[in-house]
């Protein structure tokens, strides 16, 4: 009983202390509330949106050079990332049209964007492995409204 | 007992008031850090973007091997073995490639002439890093 009774004081203390813990931080973020405002405010966000299309474009390549049977062309086509036309021009209209990219290993090297304008494009510099043998591949993708308009392959 | 429980209770507080405002002034270098490293990147692209476009005629000169120096720069890579036809080229596309925290900028050139040619030029901030052709 008395063992008891001295775990429960001794979890009531360690509450009791966590609570005042965090009534202090609350007391402390809302005296600071304007300064961490002004503080998120003065972050430059100007290229976030870039810095973020440099990873979902990255995937969009990964994705197509995956498109390797009709399931994963169907599932990576419907992509929310790709606009009508580029959806089209990547994929085709049915899988039987689609020249499979035919790559056994790829590493992507290199992503970069185009600053400036509110359309840009994203390069992405790959190394495929086509039929045993390497090949530096370049993807440009333009984008417009966080959506792929066009893919060019060099 | 209850001396030492105020105490501790005031230790708490106090605590959390140095910790909250340890964090605050942590982001608040952060986020410092963060804008000039932003500042220099647009910087160096704004610097090496204007080299570039500034000696743009003379490497397509010097792509085309109508020049056999580029800047101090003598050697293209060939991504493929395709000649390029000194014939007259035109620039039908031309962007600018940087990312947070480059040192460099990547420029890519599409030249329409007999053949279509696809250039990658490096610009470092002490010169030309690379030069890079292929024959689409």
């Amino acid at each position: 009983m008395d063992i008891k009774n001295k775990k429960r004081g001794t979890l009531t203390i360690i509450g009791t202390l966590c609570f005042i813990l965090i009534c202090g931080f609350i007391v402390v973020t809302v005296v600071l509330n304007n300064n961490i405002i002004e503080l998120d405010n003065s972050r430059n966000t100007y290229l976030d949106t870039r810095e973020r299309a440099k990873e979902w474009v990255s995937q969009e390549v990964i994705n197509y050079l995956n498109s390797i049977d009709k399931t994963s062309w169907e599932h990576f086509r419907e992509s929310s990332y790709l606009d009508e036309y580029a959806r089209n021009q990547i994929y085709g209209n049915n899988f039987e049209e689609f020249t499979l990219p035919g790559v056994s290993q790829y590493m992507i090297l290199d992503t970069q964007y185009t600053i400036g304008e509110e359309d840009y494009k994203v390069y992405v510099k790959t190394i495929l492995n086509i039929n045993d043998s390497k090949r530096e591949t370049v993807f440009i993708a333009t984008i417009r409204e966080n959506k792929i308009t066009n893919m060019v392959v060099y | 007992m209850k001396k030492l429980l105020l105490l501790v209770i005031i230790f708490c507080l106090l605590f959390s008031f140095t910790g909250c405002g340890y964090l605050t002034g942590r982001t608040e270098e952060m986020v410092t850090d963060y804008n000039n490293r932003l500042e220099k990147t647009l910087l160096t692209y704004e610097m090496l973007k204007q080299e570039a476009e500034k000696n743009q005629e003379s490497l397509v000169s010097f792509i085309l091997g109508e020049t056999k120096e580029f800047m101090g720069f003598s050697e293209i890579e060939d991504l493929n073995t395709v000649t390029v036809s000194s014939n007259s080229h035109i620039v039908i596309r031309k962007d600018y490639f940087t990312a947070l925290d480059a040192t460099a900028l990547r420029e890519v050139l599409l030249l329409q002439g007999e053949n279509l040619v696809y250039v990658e030029v490096i610009w470092g901030t002490d010169g030309i890093i690379s030069i890079t052709r292929r024959v689409v």
